[in-house]
């Protein structure tokens, strides 16, 4: 009996395929961020539809010693292995509990933002988004912690996993693995393991269910806006308020990304002429160069106030309020943009981008008075490589409670334009080491980075060894290094 | 016409890989495209055809009757374009369904093709073009008055299309509007262009173009005024036709008081919107308000409708999912009985007919034959 045959009488023969046009299709499944990378076709794709499915698709695999590679819908970094089973997740898509007395939701792993956010409308809850498109996954985003709103406050979406491990046994790490028990904590008496699978890029179990935080909509909110001409006296500002806990979350735009990122397509192509053709260093005048959107919310009474401190922060350093009437006669479109995804979060964000090319960025996160020093290093660097790069998006914002900043820039090359796309990963592997070695920025993805943590990796190893003794899982994940453990 | 798989690189080179082309608009988020509800995978999605033609063009996978079916096992409608925006920024005049008609054109080049689409491929072969007039005899005799437009009577497939027509002809007699319908070559060419059937295509045009230019012309197969409105253009550049659907022409009527609605007994109807009317030519409300100027009627909407409507399989020539245009009617037709309602309308003699497969046909109305009744 062959592997095929095998899993197809375990799990049914509809979950497993291994047509030629399946195989090419998901040759490159690998997210979109670099259509270079490498074509590597799996010799089955499996669509489980249960958590027995995939236990006994791990349990198979590990026998045959096949790799597996588990994926949402598209991973964001995860490498498919050639010859491999590619996992795909996306038919487990069920919202299994709202929880709006302790603030979970439970999903299966195939849920995505735009599912999740209208199964809470009505609900009085609402869940953290990204600048992602709304059919990325929810678990996609949880578990490569990726920046979202309330990571002000919160630095993972993650309360509670189930998790399959490569032999087959199921557990959950948070209070749900008393029996019984919901799953409103992480933290219980034991060893926080949800870390150990969120940027664990799949190598160390298939996470098959998930409690992910959500949070209250308050009777009243609010985006409050200012705009600064420096980005440390954004970073200043940001600190204040967020350490006087007046946001929920704040975010920094730079003009490019402020100016662009909200448009739907059609308003993209009038915008971005503008943009285009312009130095990121030096915005038009009037246009501030950083943004700053500060959701508050509460009661009718705190908000009031709050608008008054962020008023009176922002002018005592050196920034502008900007009232939304002033917005809208000034910036319509990123007023229309921001109440969206502060509203109802609608398809098109920063999607849109790549309507103009494709994004390579870097991203780092540093401690509030080095992350002025990246962000002037990060700005030069990207101006440097022209305006075929524009729009040089940048984003910026605290987490838990401002004690770390994260900085996100990227260009929007020419799809076409292999040798400037090449130079500029090449560049910006540099930009990574140098930005660790003089700010003490930490990357937010480990390519790159293995011999420069010391013996955590031996560790990580060690834990790998012990719970995929086979190498099965997630080998080409980037993890560890060229598929290595 | 002479667009190649090369010329569908860079669009398909953009693609996020995220499976949105496969749902319909937020909240709801309805899956909408027909291979996906039947097989969640990415292969069964727009950008999965867009991968495919990828690794053709990369030698990854030769052009085979399998993918030949596959690229005929698309419906064709529309929601793919309608719900990503990324594709048609960077090819507006492709998209998606356009690169899938690419895919086909080359499958047909290379003598690929599924069993009914060989059938249309010879006919196309020995007599020129894929043409059913309506009537031929009269269209004989027909002429424009200048005040009324032709009805566009060319491709009549369906049995659905023949019932509409004859409702059509019987509503501009009540009117007393002399019925002026075209006759020229009997196809518009909307069925070759959808079926990569791309070779007779520009001569078959460029002779309507000259029977169809500056005249108002009333389309009832929304395919046919898709087609004609959007692509002839492309093959004679000064091309112009006032196209009118007849739905817009039947709503003026009934607005206008040139057709009165009878008393007629309390029905409950339920619309189904075609994916080419719909989609295609942004047509959702005129339909809904002919139904409101009846008398009697109350419209139970389905659950998948308007920009979210679900298409009837009529077009899913290839069987690479096997019986999926079946099985997509099947589904529609489901849909339809949720809602309770005495009767389907719509508004595509195509839709008509492949419902019909699985559902009391006496229960499925053309809206032109609905107005006929009520009118």
């Amino acid at each position: 009996m062959t592997l095929k045959e095998e899993l197809a009488e375990r799990i049914g023969p509809g979950k497993v395929r291994d047509d030629e046009i399946t195989l090419v299709t998901y040759g490159r499944i690998c997210h979109g961020f670099d259509h270079m990378a490498p074509f590597r076709r799996p010799s089955l794709v499996v669509f489980p539809e249960t958590r027995q499915d995939v236990c006994e698709t791990l349990k198979i695999a590990n026998v045959y010693k096949v790799p597996v590679t588990v994926v949402g819908t598209a991973p964001i970094m995860a490498g498919t292995t050639e010859g491999g089973i590619i996992l795909d997740q996306r038919r487990r898509d069920k919202i299994l509990e709202i929880n709006t007395d302790a603030g979970y939701a439970v999903v299966e792993p195939g849920v995505t933002f735009d599912k999740l956010m209208a199964a809470l409308k009505g609900t009085g809850f609402k869940c953290s988004v990204g600048t992602m498109p709304g059919s990325a996954t929810v678990l996609g985003q949880a578990l490569s912690r990726g920046s979202q709103s309330f990571s002000t406050r919160y630095l993972s979406l993650v309360l509670d996993l189930e998790v399959v491990l490569p032999d087959g046994t199921v557990f959950t790490t948070g209070s749900s693995h008393f029996d019984g028990v919901g799953s409103h904590l992480r933290y219980g008496p034991f060893p926080d393991m949800a870390g150990l699978f969120t940027c664990g890029y799949g190598a160390f179990g298939v996470v098959t269910k998930a409690a992910i935080r959500i949070h209250p909509v308050n009777q009243v909110y609010k985006v409050h806006f200012a705009g600064f001409d420096r980005y440390a006296d954004s970073v200043e500002y940001v600190k204040a308020i967020v350490g006087n806990n007046i946001p929920e979350h704040a975010v920094i735009w730079n003009w490019h990304m402020y100016l662009t990122w909200p448009l739907s397509p059609s308003d993209l192509r009038s915008w971005l002429p503008l943009v285009l053709n312009s130095d990121v260093r030096r915005p038009p005048e009037g246009v501030p160069y950083n943004l700053v959107t500060s959701f508050l919310s509460g009661y009718e009474e705190v908000v009031e106030v709050y608008e008054k401190v962020c008023d009176r922060v922002a002018r005592s350093l050196k920034g502008i309020v900007l009232s939304e009437e002033e917005m809208a006669r000034r910036f319509p479109h990123t007023l229309s943009g921001f109440r969206d995804q502060y509203g109802m979060y609608p398809r098109h964000r920063e999607a849109v981008h790549w309507c103009k090319g494709r994004f390579v960025g870097f991203y780092a996160f540093a401690a509030p008075k080095d992350i002025k020093e990246v962000e002037r290093f990060a700005v030069d660097e990207f101006s440097g490589f022209g305006s075929a790069i524009n729009p040089v998006n940048y984003y910026s914002h605290p987490f838990d409670f401002g004690r770390s900043f994260l900085l996100r820039i990227g260009g929007f090359p020419d799809p076409r334009e292999t040798e400037l796309r090449g130079k500029m990963l090449e560049r910006i592997e540099q930009m990574q080491e140098k930005a660790l070695r003089e700010f003490g920025a930490v990357p937010i993805r480990p390519l790159g980075m293995w011999g420069k943590v010391g013996p955590f990796m031996d560790v990580l190893r060690r834990i790998k060894g012990a719970l995929d003794p086979n190498n099965i899982l997630g080998r080409d994940s980037g993890l560890f290094d060229r598929g290595s453990r | 016409m002479n667009l190649t798989l090369k010329d569908l690189e860079d669009a398909a080179r953009v693609c996020l890989r995220d499976g949105r082309c496969a749902y319909g608009p937020w909240p709801e988020g309805h899956i909408l495209c027909p291979l996906y509800l039947r097989e969640p995978s990415f292969t069964f999605t727009g950008g999965g055809y867009l991968f495919l033609v990828l690794a053709l063009l990369e030698g990854k996978i030769d052009l085979t009757e399998e993918v030949a079916d596959f690229a005929y096992s698309c419906s064709g409608c529309l929601s793919c374009d309608e719900n990503c925006h990324i594709i048609a920024s960077v090819k507006p005049e492709i998209g998606i369904v356009g690169a899938i008609r690419v895919l086909r054109s080359e499958a047909v080049r290379k003598g690929l093709m599924p069993q009914p689409i060989r059938m249309i491929y010879e006919e196309v072969r020995s007599k020129g073009d894929f043409g059913r007039p309506w009537r031929a005899v009269f269209q004989k005799q027909a002429a424009g008055n200048g005040e009324t437009p032709f009805v566009f009577a060319e491709c009549v497939h369906s049995e659905g299309t023949v019932r509409a027509l004859e409702a059509f002809e019987r509503l501009l007699g009540k009117m007393g509007v002399p019925a002026s319908f075209l006759g020229t070559k009997g196809c518009c060419g909307a069925s070759l262009y959808e079926y990569g059937l791309w070779n007779r295509l520009p001569e078959l045009i460029e002779e309507n173009c000259k029977a169809l230019a500056d005249k108002e012309v009333c389309f009832l197969n929304p395919h046919c005024q898709y087609f004609v409105e959007r692509v002839y253009a492309r093959v004679v550049p000064d091309f112009h036709v006032r196209a009118t659907n007849v739905v817009q022409f039947l709503l003026a009527a009934l607005s206008e008081g040139r057709l009165i609605p009878r008393r007629k007994g309390k029905v409950r109807v339920s619309y189904h919107d075609p994916c080419y009317l719909g989609r295609g030519l942004g047509m959702y409300e005129e339909p809904r308000q002919i139904l409101s100027l009846l008398d009697g009627v109350e419209l139970i909407e389905v659950g998948r409708n308007r920009e979210s409507s679900f298409c009837c399989g009529s077009r899913i020539m290839g069987n690479y999912l096997s019986r999926l245009s079946e099985e997509t009617a099947e589904e529609r037709v489901r849909e339809f009985k949720e809602t309770g309602a005495d009767l389907l309308v719509t508004a595509c003699g195509d839709c008509v007919d492949s419902l019909g497969r699985f559902f009391d046909r006496e229960r499925i109305r053309h809206i032109v034959e609905f107005v006929d009744e009520r009118t």
